[in-house]
This record gives structure tokens, C-alpha cells and sequence, in this order.
């Protein structure tokens, strides 16, 4: 096999479907793209002057001086493009002295925002209700006390049979309310 | 042009996102679209006759899912410190939050935005605490994303201390 002098010009379309850009970045923070980049690459980012960028490349290249021949990975970061919100994840590696930066969308399955936004959705969620559960508990003291109050009175007839069944439907409650959060410790 | 980096910090759900947006766009809304990864937005201000270019950090909440990366706070000059007012507990991860800060940006300025100051009926963090952070020295805004207040204040406060920061 002959080791071709210029890339396929195959590659650059493989690159551009696969929602991955590829840049030579530059020593005065200046990019050139080694092959077709995808359409939002193209799009209105600033990618030279994108804060986000900025940092990155300045924390990769003090990693890969320490770290020869290693790859070094960013967080997922959000750009706006027309509007629409892309998730983006950079990556940057030296080859022959370069520092090349693969910059690919996630998107469909390497998308985590749905499964993330519904967690955190469904945290704050239990969060409220954890705090419902524990209001519970001082008002049931109260009806405890006011229970316990009416049958040391000696009650009559009909009203015993009333006060039986709210000391049973209280104790239901009670049985209840012990497996719910307890009251919050203030700090 | 001067341009200082600040950062969002605070637990998940509490308003960043939100307190941003009003800040930059002036605009808010109900639903939760919880950050994933960094969003940067800029904005330009004039504090004290001196144009500033703001670069805020939207940070993703801390949360059992994901912890933030120490390195994205490296080179802040300042952080907006995010409690919900209506939520005990985010007063706690805050104060965490605070002292990881401190470990990586050193006395860089920062405000405590008590945010949701809107939610009177809901709210949960009591004037003895407050008074307690206020005497360690913390500067506290109540803020409203939603209605506005106190935001733009919680922002020129911040500008004007990392102005001040030799
Ligand atoms: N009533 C009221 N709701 C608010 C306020 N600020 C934010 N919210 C709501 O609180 C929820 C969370 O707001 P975000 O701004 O997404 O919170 P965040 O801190 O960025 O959350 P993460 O990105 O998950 O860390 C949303 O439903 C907002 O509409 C406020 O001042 N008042
Ligand atoms: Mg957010």
C-alpha cells in the first residue's frame, strides 16, 4: 500500500457527515480547516474569538506539553447557530508540532441534554415533594395532641364512637407519615 | 477594552441560566431547561465611566450527575454565587461551591444572588441566616429573574469589586 501525499478527497466528506471539523489552530489563535467542514461549522460562530475555545486551547496546550502524543477532551459546550442551540465537544492533539482540534456535534444518541434535563427535572420534582411529605408532620403532632386531649374527656355515647374512629384514622396517618421524610435540621 | 470573566456558580435549578438571560436579554422563562455543559455569553456594560466587557460562564448545576471541572474557573475574576431562596439546602451548596472556589481563583470577588425573591410564600431561608453569611463578610442581593430585581445590581456590585481588584 502507497502512503498517499494529499488526503482523499473522500475524507473531507466523510468528516463533514460525520458532524466533525478539523482544524490546524494556529500560534496567534488563527484556524485554518484541514478538510470540508460540516454546514454549522460554516455557520455564525466566531469560533477564533469564542470564549469557550479561548480557554480550551490554552488549557490543552499546557496538557499536551506535559502529556506527549495524548488527546485532550473537553466538556460538552453550547454555541448558538441561527437560533438553534448545538452541543459541541473539542478535542485537541499535536501532530508534528501542530495543534490540530477535532471539534464534532453531539447530537441523537451522544446528545446526553434530554436524559440529563429530565433527571434534574425529576430531582428538583422529588425535592418538593420531600418537602410536603415533611410538612405533614407538625400538623399530625397537633391533631395527636387534640385527639389524645378528647378521649381524657370522658366522652358520651355518640361522641366516644366519633373519637375512636379519628384516633384510628389518625393512627392510619401516623402509620403513614413514619416512613415519609422527617423535618429538615436547619443548619 | 477591559474584559473580565465571570462565573455562574451554584447548585442545579437554583437560576443561573435564568438570572443570565434577564441580565443579558431581558427575558425569563418558567420552563426548566436545565444546562448541560458551558454556555458563554458577553455582554457589554459601563460601570463608573469605564466600558467592560463582561464574559459570563453559564456553568451546569452541580448535581449527583455531573461535577464541575475546576479548570473552567481558572483565569475568573469574579463569580455570581446562585442560592434559591425557596430551597434550604442550596444555601449549603452554595457555601461548598464558595470554598472550592476559593481553592482555584484565590479572593476573587464574589456576590450572593438569593434568588427567586418572587416566591414570598415559598420562601425558606430565614433572616437569622442571613445575617449569619452577612457577617462573614458576603455581599447578599435578593434577586428575581423572573421580575428583574436586583439582578442588574447583583452584576454592577460584582463589576464594580472586580474593578477594584488590583
Ligand atoms: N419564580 C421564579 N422562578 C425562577 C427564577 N429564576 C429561575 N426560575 C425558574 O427556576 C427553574 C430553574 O432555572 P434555571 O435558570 O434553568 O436554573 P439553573 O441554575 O441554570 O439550573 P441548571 O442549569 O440545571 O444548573 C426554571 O424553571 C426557571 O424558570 C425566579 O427568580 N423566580
Ligand atoms: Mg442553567
Amino acid at each position: 500500500m502507497t502512503t498517499p501525499e494529499a488526503p482523499h478527497p473522500a475524507i473531507g466528506e466523510v468528516m463533514r457527515a460525520l458532524d466533525l471539523a478539523i482544524v490546524d489552530w494556529l500560534s496567534d489563535d488563527s484556524f485554518v480547516p484541514l478538510s470540508a467542514t460540516p454546514r454549522w461549522f460554516t455557520g455564525a460562530v466566531p469560533w477564533a474569538s469564542l470564549p469557550f475555545l479561548e480557554h480550551f486551547v490554552g488549557e490543552a496546550r499546557r496538557y499536551l506539553h506535559d502529556h506527549v502524543g495524548e488527546v485532550f477532551a473537553s466538556e460538552p459546550f453550547t454555541v448558538d447557530n441561527h437560533g438553534q442551540e448545538l452541543l459541541l465537544r473539542a478535542r485537541a492533539l499535536r501532530v508534528n508540532k501542530r495543534l490540530i482540534l477535532a471539534i464534532e456535534r453531539l447530537d441523537g444518541t451522544a446528545d446526553p441534554r434530554p436524559i440529563l434535563r429530565q433527571a434534574r427535572q425529576d430531582a428538583l420534582e422529588h425535592e418538593q415533594l420531600a418537602d410536603k411529605a415533611r410538612a405533614i408532620h407538625a400538623p399530625l403532632e397537633a391533631l395527636k395532641r387534640a385527639v389524645g386531649a378528647l378521649q381524657a374527656t370522658d366522652p358520651g355515647g355518640d361522641q366516644r364512637g366519633l373519637i375512636e374512629a379519628a384516633a384510628q384514622a389518625l393512627a392510619t396517618l401516623q402509620s403513614v407519615a413514619a416512613g415519609l421524610p422527617a423535618a429538615r435540621k436547619r443548619r | 477594552m477591559i474584559q473580565k470573566k465571570i462565573c455562574m456558580l451554584g447548585t442545579f435549578g437554583v437560576g443561573k441560566t435564568s438570572l443570565v438571560s434577564q441580565y443579558v436579554r431581558s427575558i425569563f422563562s418558567d420552563k426548566y431547561l436545565s444546562t448541560v455543559g458551558v454556555k458563554v455569553d458577553k455582554k457589554e456594560v459601563v460601570v463608573d465611566n469605564q466600558r467592560v466587557n463582561l464574559v459570563l460562564w453559564d456553568l451546569y448545576g452541580e448535581d449527583g450527575f455531573q461535577t464541575i471541572q475546576q479548570s473552567y474557573l481558572r483565569g475568573t475574576s469574579g463569580y455570581l454565587l446562585v442560592a434559591d431562596g425557596t430551597r434550604f439546602d442550596t444555601l449549603a451548596a452554595a457555601r461548598d461551591l464558595q470554598k472550592r472556589a476559593v481553592a482555584v481563583v484565590g479572593k476573587a470577588p464574589f456576590v450572593l444572588a438569593l434568588n427567586k425573591a418572587d416566591l414570598e410564600a415559598e420562601w425558606q431561608i430565614d433572616e437569622r441566616t442571613l445575617l449569619k453569611v452577612a457577617d462573614e463578610g458576603w455581599t447578599v442581593v435578593r434577586t428575581s429573574a423572573r421580575t428583574g430585581l436586583g439582578v442588574q445590581q447583583a452584576f454592577d456590585l460584582l463589576t464594580r469589586a472586580m474593578l477594584e481588584q488590583p
